[in-house]
């Protein structure tokens, strides 16, 4: 075995035709989990999730300003999104936590399914962000 | 080459014959939609196609909480046939036809992608090709016990010898370049979790043969082609079983 030296690389050029059977959705899925692992450190995550990350983030802030309801907020498309990008966005969620609390919680439950937020806590915006922040340094993530 | 056989019980779950183009500046969804026109009897199902960022949803109405981007936004259709078992995506970079399992022939799948295609230039008037891929999904579903992954498969993931020999998943991709075609095949192979009571073991083994090249999207030169992407990718397929897994699809 030899490995070949392609001239003018084009990345797009290997992103396979798109397929509709169930088995073409188990290698989407198995593809996704293996690139995700790959992201998941720091030092190799593409910038543009991070652009793909802040429009969410901003689109959701502006469309949920009016909401009270925090079911409503969580279900909107811009934060169902942001869970969909899985667990290369925890330390961009918890960095925005940080910044400006608001409710990732569901968010953050839903990527990590663990829950570090106190019965007393909840409802407590700032004691609910704490408790997530302290979590992500337990798990040694750096934001 | 090897001399291509015709299977009784081909494993092949997806087929699909992709097509990436460029469009004229300002073709819009609105123009691929008319691809419907004349087609509803045959492809009744017309979805839209969002791709973000490399993934892609299939929505039933247009999203209309994002505006579209460079990072993605809806792209294109879907229309399904009756059965379900034919679909024909027209998008703004190009075409693909699938046909689910049962798979018939090639040259039933290529005729119809043909008479798609020619409908899709009548429409888009792409200015030029500028990939065609053909893509062969199949499952073969190795029975258990089993001693070794190479009694049905040659091209597999190895574990050091001294190391334990049990795999509960892999995922395995390999970029295969043919200098004498021009073309490059991406064999992706994974198996799925073996149920408990299950006797068998399910492995995906992904053919996907691909050519850069443009060509004039009317000419036949780019049929020509996929004949050989055709040759192969068959060539792949029957060089990476055994006579054993063979013997599963008759």
């Amino acid at each position: 075995m030899s490995v070949a030296t392609i001239r003018a690389p084009r990345a797009l050029q290997y992103v396979s035709a798109f397929g509709m059977s169930q088995d073409a959705k188990v290698i989407a899925v198995q593809w996704e989990e293996t690139e995700q692992h790959y992201w998941l450190p720091v030092s190799r995550r593409p910038q543009t999730d991070v652009k793909i990350f802040q429009a969410l983030v901003e689109a959701w802030r502006q469309e949920v300003q009016f909401l009270s309801s925090v079911t409503e907020m969580s279900l909107h498309p811009a934060y169902q999104r942001i869970i969909g990008m899985g667990a290369s966005v925890l330390p961009l969620l918890l960095r925005e936590l940080e910044n400006r609390p608001d409710h990732w919680f569901w968010a953050l439950t839903a990527i990590t399914g663990v829950d570090p937020v106190q019965p007393a806590d909840r409802g407590k915006i700032e004691k609910m962000s704490e408790a997530w922040l302290k979590w992500g340094k337990e798990q040694e993530l750096s934001w | 080459m090897v001399e291509p056989t015709q299977l009784p019980n081909a494993p092949i779950t997806e087929a699909l014959l992709d097509i990436q183009v460029k469009l004229p500046a300002g073709t819009d969804l609105a123009k691929l939609a008319t691809f419907h026109e004349g087609l509803k009897q045959r492809y009744p199902s017309k979805q839209e196609r969002v791709s973000w960022r490399g993934s892609i949803e299939i929505k039933a109405k247009p999203v209309a909480h994002f505006p579209q981007s460079a990072e993605g936004g809806p792209d294109g259709y879907l229309f399904t046939a009756v059965d379900g078992r034919q679909i024909v995506q027209t998008r703004l970079d190009g075409f693909t036809f699938s046909r689910l399992k049962p798979y018939e022939k090639w040259e039933t799948l290529r005729d119809e992608a043909q008479e798609l295609w020619q409908r899709y230039v009548r429409i888009a008037s792409p200015e030029a090709v500028t990939r065609i891929a053909l893509r062969y999904i199949n499952r073969i579903e190795i029975p258990l016990p089993m001693r070794d992954f190479k009694d049905y498969i040659l091209t597999t993931p190895e574990i050091a010898p001294d190391l334990p020999q049990r795999l509960e998943s892999f995922f395995m991709r390999l970029v295969i370049p043919d200098p004498q075609s021009q073309a490059v095949t991406i064999v992706t192979e994974t198996m799925e979790p073996i149920g408990e009571s299950s006797d068998r073991l399910p492995w995906i083994l992904d053919i996907d043969v691909f050519r850069v090249a443009v060509f004039n999207p009317q000419d036949q030169a780019m049929w020509e082609s996929f004949e050989h992407l055709r040759i192969l990718k068959n060539d792949i397929f029957f060089k990476s079983i055994t006579p054993k897994a063979k013997e599963l699809f008759q």
